[in-house]
């Protein structure tokens, strides 16, 4: 359960947009290759790309 | 008079710094309650800067380009001594104790700091129509919004009561106020500028940036905001050495025709200037903006964990934000962070084959104050979704982009076009633009 609680009338109308859009994130995720890594690795190695690697 | 035009005018002693600062604080005191660009104003000590700037000048210690020349920062990057309230009624009374380094750097070259730009509350969000601080309106037409977040620096830059106002993007923050308010505004590389003491929202997503009125004008701010220039690439030697890539998919479909054809006029006459313009399939951007989507919402909210009690102390908007935040979950955010790798490496091989993406900034011109929808293609969209579509995805790429004004829509409303480079190419965006300025024209102030 969140602390502090969100409100059932704000629920109400995020959560439908929110789903909406985690959906369609998912569709996305489930194409990923098992061993895809995260951004914040690229983030990190920033350096690596500005070498064009 | 742009700050290039200023420093000239410094230099040969037909201005004075003092006389520039006044020049802005007079149009601050004219057209400031009708606009509310500002939340903060320093006239004193902007006049008593200006003052001593004159003095190194007559010794002649020149700190270079932006030496005397009046700037505003946005107000959520830290001042020492004057109030910071990120547009925020969480730090209504927040007083920081150090200057953020933008701040330092942009003092230490010579810039006098008028005071402090309105902002979309937390900067989270494209209206700038602050519950806390006031409405922040349109220059160009009092009914519309600047756009944001950096609402205030647009309409400063605009209408003459800053040279330069310094901006943050997280979603299009500089890019969005600037095609609305008719100026120029450069997202730097993700990381170029130093983004200490500025208060965060999308921690992998914010970047700092300037809001002047003429590109040239915005590589002066730029390279006074860094510490040296080594990690640029430089600028290429003429335009016909850049490849132009007009794309084909998205950024031309749910734009208005009007935009459309300005845009179009600039890629005919990056032509003219020699550059090659081919056109281009981009990747998927519908996935990139919900990348971004995802990754600020989740970020936003852990920045903002701490205040999630004092619900009464947030705008509507951006408190639905921050709930959507919390609702996200670690396996979608993380996922969206492995997405987003996938796709930054689609966008390098893109631009193996360009040097540059050219689209427009935002699909329509500045909508009304309370518009809630837009119409485009004959479909109704959220006026903040569309708002941002076409510059949110740059964030997540971390590429720089720059918008620079195209043309007036037949309202006589500004229209912006929105160049993207590879990263650490912000000289080539700067160039390319520059040389399209002394063709296409800039808009001028009010």
């Amino acid at each position: 359960m969140l602390k502090p609680e969100i409100p059932p009338t704000q629920l109400e109308t995020i959560q439908p947009i929110l789903d909406t859009l985690l959906a369609r994130l998912r569709v996305q995720a489930g194409q990923l290759p098992p061993q895809a890594d995260s951004a914040l690795v690229y983030l990190l190695a920033s350096e690596q790309h500005e070498d064009g690697q | 008079m742009t700050i290039l035009e200023a420093g000239q005018a410094l230099r040969s002693r037909t201005v004075s710094c003092l006389e520039l600062t006044d020049r802005c604080l007079d149009h601050i005191a004219k057209l400031n309650p009708r606009l509310n660009a500002f939340i903060t104003v320093t006239a004193e000590s902007a006049r008593a800067q200006a003052q001593a700037l004159d003095r190194e000048l007559t010794n002649s210690q020149d700190r270079g380009p932006l030496h005397g020349i009046p700037i505003a920062h946005k107000d959520l990057i830290s001042t020492k001594g004057i109030r910071t309230t990120s547009g925020s009624k969480l730090f209504r009374d927040h007083i920081p104790t150090a200057d953020a380094p933008i701040v330092e750097k942009l003092t230490a070259g010579g810039a006098v700091m008028l005071g402090k730009t309105g902002l979309h509350e937390l900067a989270y969000g494209i209206t700038s129509d602050n519950p806390h601080f006031g409405t922040i309106r349109n220059p160009r037409d009092p009914a519309r919004i600047p756009g944001g977040s950096s609402g205030g620096a647009g309409v400063a830059v605009a209408t003459d009561m800053a040279f330069l106002a310094t901006g943050t993007d997280t979603g299009g923050s500089i890019r969005i106020p600037a095609s609305f308010c008719g100026v120029v505004g450069l997202k730097p590389t993700y990381g170029l500028v130093d983004r200490s003491g500025i208060q965060p929202l999308g921690l992998s997503l914010d970047h700092i940036g300037p809001l002047t009125r003429t590109v040239a004008d915005a590589g002066v701010a730029l390279l006074a905001m860094l510490d040296g220039d080594a990690r640029l690439r430089p600028a290429p030697a003429s335009c016909q050495y850049i490849r132009i890539g007009l794309p084909e998919n998205f950024y031309f479909t749910h734009v208005s025709s009007e935009v459309r054809e300005a845009v179009q006029k600039v890629a005919q006459a990056a032509e003219r200037l020699g550059a090659r313009v081919t056109p281009v399939k981009v990747p998927d951007i519908d996935a990139l903006n919900d990348v971004g989507r995802v990754i600020l919402l989740a970020e936003a909210s852990a920045v903002y964990q701490p205040y999630f009690s004092r619900r009464e102390d947030f705008g509507a908007d951006v408190l639905a934000l921050l709930d959507q935040g919390r609702l996200v979950p670690a396996t979608d955010y993380i996922n969206a962070q492995r997405i987003r790798k996938i796709l930054v490496g689609e966008f390098y091989s893109l631009f193996s084959k360009i040097d540059c993406l050219l689209t427009p900034t935002t699909p329509t011109t500045a909508p009304l104050i309370g518009q809630k929808q837009v119409e485009l293609d004959g479909e109704m969209m959220d006026t903040r979704l569309a708002t941002t579509r076409l510059v949110r995805g740059i964030n997540v790429l971390g590429f720089p982009a720059l918008s620079m004004p195209c043309g007036k829509s037949a309202q006589g409303l500004p229209m912006g076009a929105q160049m993207i480079a590879r990263p650490f190419e912000e000289r080539l965006l700067l160039a390319l633009g520059d040389a399209l300025e002394s063709v296409t024209g800039s808009l001028q102030s009010l």
